[in-house]
C-alpha cells in the first residue's frame, strides 16, 4: 500500500487498512500467503509482506520463504512449524473463497467503505475515494 | 426418664455434628481437586501464551490503523 496513504490517513486514525489473501495464481501464491501469516504470528506480518514483494522474482519455494523469515529476524523453527501446520493455509484459502464470493477476480482489488477499485491506481484516486468516504462517515 | 431422653438426644446431636464435620472433611479434597483442575487449565493457557503461539481464531486479518477508523480500505491481493 502506498506509504503516502499511511502517512496521511492511517496515522491520524482516519483510515484502517486490512489485508485479505487472494492467491489466485496458484500454489506459490498460497505458500507466500501462508508464510506471511506465520510471520504475523510472530508480529512481523507487514515486514515480511514487504520482503515478499521485494523478492517475488526469486519464487516462493519453502527454502526461499524460510530464508526470508531468517532475514526478517523470525524464529525460523517456529516459522517452519507454523508454515507446515496447515492452520494458516486454512485462513489463506478462506480469504480467497470469501473474495471469490464477493466477485473479486483479480489483484489487487480494493474496497473503501464498500466502494470497489480494481487494479493499481494513482494515489490521487485513493485520496479522493478516502476523502469522500470520510465525509460520508461524518468525519469532515 | 425425660432427663435421660434429653441426654440421649444431646449425645445423638453431638455425634451427628461429628458426622457432618466428617462429611465436610471429605468435601475438602473435592474442592482441592476442583482448584487443581482450575490451576491446571490456567497452567495450560499460560503455557500456550508463554510459547507465543497464536491460535487460528486469534490471528485475525492483518491490519494497519485504528479499529475505530471511519474509513476502512480492504485490499485483496497476492504476492506474485
Amino acid at each position: 500500500m502506498e506509504p503516502k496513504l499511511y502517512k496521511e490517513y492511517v496515522k491520524d486514525r482516519t483510515l484502517r487498512i486490512e489485508w485479505r489473501d487472494f492467491p489466485y495464481r496458484g500454489e506459490e501464491s498460497v505458500n507466500a500467503g501462508v508464510a506471511a501469516r506465520a510471520a504475523q504470528a510472530q508480529g512481523k506480518f507487514w515486514e515480511y509482506h514487504d520482503m515478499l514483494y521485494d523478492s517475488q522474482f526469486s519464487g516462493f519455494s519453502e527454502e526461499n520463504l524460510t530464508a526470508l523469515a531468517r532475514e526478517a529476524g523470525l524464529d525460523t523453527q517456529r516459522f517452519e512449524g507454523d508454515y507446515k501446520s496447515g492452520r494458516y493455509e486454512r485462513l489463506v484459502r478462506a480469504d480467497f473463497q470469501k473474495g471469490l464470493n464477493l466477485g473479486v477476480n483479480g489483484t489487487p482489488t480494493f474496497t473503501i467503505n464498500g466502494k470497489r477499485l480494481v487494479g493499481l491506481q494513482p494515489v490521487g484516486v485513493f485520496e479522493k475515494v478516502i476523502e469522500d468516504a470520510r465525509r460520508e462517515a461524518g468525519g469532515g | 426418664m425425660s432427663i435421660l431422653l434429653i441426654l440421649a438426644a444431646l449425645v445423638a446431636t453431638i455425634f451427628a455434628g461429628c458426622g457432618g464435620a466428617g462429611n465436610g472433611g471429605s468435601s475438602q479434597p473435592s474442592e482441592k481437586q476442583q482448584a487443581s483442575r482450575s490451576a491446571g487449565s490456567a497452567g495450560q493457557t499460560g503455557d500456550a501464551a508463554s510459547s507465543g503461539r497464536v491460535s487460528e481464531k486469534r490471528l485475525g486479518h492483518p491490519a494497519l490503523g485504528s479499529a475505530d477508523a471511519p474509513v476502512v480500505l480492504t485490499e485483496y491481493s497476492d504476492y506474485q
